[in-house]
């Protein structure tokens, strides 16, 4: 697995190449909870280059999205592919993820929030 | 030897086990029109209508005698014939050979040394006989063991060796190296790994699936969605990826999980294989969801039918409770009999249901009586219960010696829990007083018992209920120490 990270008006946006399995979740781990450090921070994970994402994947996601909300932090994913949507969607973890078509819409509606 | 094997009828008869009855196995007969036959009688010509008459046949089944262990005359319904005893190498009787027309009232002398130089023969063809019925019954009780069994495999057994399956094409469809199916319980207490394949060795017992602190974190109150928790738990085993959905029923409560996992050397997942894994895990929620909704339907269907057997005990005092006490004479019974727990709790549950059958008949005729032990095991046949449930229930009136109702079956033939019925609905029946006469004390009960052993009571199940008896371990009415019996 793969990153970048950038930010976009004040929107850390992680972009993860690659899958994200139980080989490469503890890294995605390590690098969210490195970004999800304050109140303040608010991170943008975009999914559009990911080919397949697995249970443990979801559940770096789903941790990092409960950490931030415990902190007052603003968590959010990108742009995932139709593969890793219907993960989501199949685990049910959807419902529990804010999740954006792209991550210009879920930049600007981080800023805002 | 020729003087005997010219006799033109010959009939075998063959004893029961217990040697009190002889059936008919064998017949050699001259045909209706031989001229050598007698003429029919006045009175059969009447009971034919005059026109024609029938061959007269020798009886089916005749009683055991004292006589009957001598070469002698005996008088038929097909006239008389020269009767010789079969005994076997330990000098037991196994059957009668029955030869005529006889000549006159005594047997001559070279009739019985025509018989006795054959006698041995004789005796081989009788045992070779009563071994072929003997496998062949064996046979049928196997036969029905295995109906029983494709009964069973209707629901728990049945569901477990699907979801193996299930998932076993799940992984080779999707060419996974591993998964495994986990099902909640009722109370939602967490997952119980049922099939698993390709995962390490004890994994199915030891890993953690408790819905608190285990491998995955699974709440109905987040509308049921899964995820891996602990991922250094899955990294410790060498699981590269792991992938679990959720299995829910219609309204999504939690029914369990269908997990693929790759250790490195599977395909790793792609677009396709969630095709697949969507399918399956269909297949496999829909096998759960059924089985549990039948599973509830049977366990409800079950209390009705078992409500139904106290309300005919209420229908009389001296019945009142009369199932819950065969209910509990017979799993004491069945549990010093020294059967499995399975059997023992089948005992019970067929206890607590046996007379049930009773509850179609409207009047209490004899008629309907002695088939409600067949009725009652049809109330309750296609539960997914013990096979020893039903087959008790059909059986609780069969005799060990095959005097019994409705089917007459003996021996071994009865099925075993049937045997424990049988013995501890007598022994209610006996120890309850009612209109007529108190109830029978402990010791004659332990008379009775014994004086049954081996004719009407499985001698085992007859000598565990005299053990409890002894120990005054049954549960049995308060009866008293002396008091007039009738």
């Amino acid at each position: 697995m793969e990153h970048q990270l950038t930010e976009t008006d004040g929107v850390r946006v992680l972009a993860v190449h690659g899958r994200i399995d139980v080989s490469s979740a503890m890294t995605l781990r390590d690098l969210l909870g490195a970004q999800i450090d304050s109140p303040a921070a608010r991170v943008l994970v975009d999914l559009s280059d990911v080919a397949l994402i697995d249970s443990s994947g979801i559940g770096i996601l789903v941790t990092a999205h409960r950490r931030a909300f415990g902190q007052g932090a603003n968590f959010a994913i990108a742009a995932p592919a139709a593969a890793v949507a219907r993960v989501f969607a199949m685990t049910r973890t959807n419902k529990l993820l804010a999740i954006y078509d792209s991550v210009e819409v879920g930049v600007a509606a981080m800023r805002r929030g | 030897m020729a003087t005997l094997s010219e006799r033109p009828d010959a009939y075998l008869y063959v004893a029961e086990p217990g040697g009190r009855r002889l059936h008919l196995e064998h017949t050699k007969a001259r045909p209706a029109a031989d001229p050598t036959r007698m003429a029919p009688g006045p009175l059969m010509q009447t009971l034919e209508g005059g026109a024609e008459w029938s061959v007269p046949t020798p009886p089916f089944e005749v009683a055991l005698g004292p006589a009957d262990h001598h070469p002698r005359v005996v008088t038929s319904p097909v006239g008389r014939l020269y009767s010789f005893p079969v005994v076997d190498a330990a000098g037991e009787l196994t059957g009668l050979v029955q030869a005529g027309p006889a000549l006159g009232d005594d047997l001559p002398a070279a009739v019985a040394r025509s018989y006795a130089e054959r006698a041995d023969e004789i005796s081989l063809v009788l045992a070779v006989t009563r071994r072929e019925e003997e496998l062949r019954s064996r046979l049928a009780s196997a036969t029905a063991q295995v109906e029983a069994g494709r009964r069973l495999a209707g629901s728990a057994v049945d569901v477990e060796r699907l979801v193996a399956l299930l998932l076993d094409l799940g992984l080779s469809s999707t060419r996974s190296d591993a998964g495994f199916v986990a099902i909640s319980g009722e109370g939602r207490d967490g997952l119980t790994v049922r099939a698993a394949s390709g995962m390490p060795d004890g994994f199915a017992a030891t890993v953690d699936l408790s819905p608190d602190s285990g491998l995955f974190d699974w709440s109905a109150a987040d509308g049921g969605a899964l995820f891996l928790r602990d991922v250094e738990a899955a990294d410790a085993i060498g699981i590269r990826s792991l992938l679990a959905v959720p299995l829910l029923t219609e309204d999504g409560q939690p029914l369990g999980v269908f997990a693929l996992v790759n250790f490195g050397t599977g395909e790793p997942l792609d677009e396709q294989s969630l095709d697949l894994l969507e399918a399956f895990a269909e297949q496999i929620r829909l096998m759960l969801n059924n089985a549990r909704l039948f599973g509830t339907f049977a366990d409800r269907y079950l209390t009705t039918v078992e409500g139904l057997a106290r309300a005919l005990d209420a229908r009389r005092p001296e019945s009142v409770g009369h199932h819950d006490l065969v209910s509990d004479v017979a799993a004491a019974i069945a549990r010093e009999a020294g059967l499995d727990e399975e059997e023992v709790d089948a005992a019970r549950v067929a206890g607590l249901v046996h007379d049930v059958g009773l509850a179609a008949s409207s009047d209490g005729g004899w008629e309907f009586d002695v088939e409600h032990p067949s009725v009652g095991a049809s109330l309750i046949g296609h539960l997914p219960l013990h096979p020893g449930v039903a087959g008790a229930v059909a059986a609780h009136h069969e005799w060990f010696d095959g005097w019994g109702f409705p089917q007459g079956s003996r021996g071994e033939d009865i099925p075993l829990v049937g045997r424990v019925l049988a013995t501890a609905e007598f022994l209610v029946e006996m120890a309850t007083p009612d209109a007529v006469r108190p109830g029978r004390p402990a010791a004659r009960l332990t008379d009775e018992l014994r004086q049954r052993r081996g004719s009407q009571f499985d001698p085992r199940m007859a000598d565990a209920a005299v053990r409890l008896l002894d120990q005054d371990a049954l549960a049995l009415p308060a009866a008293p120490l002396t008091g007039r019996e009738t």
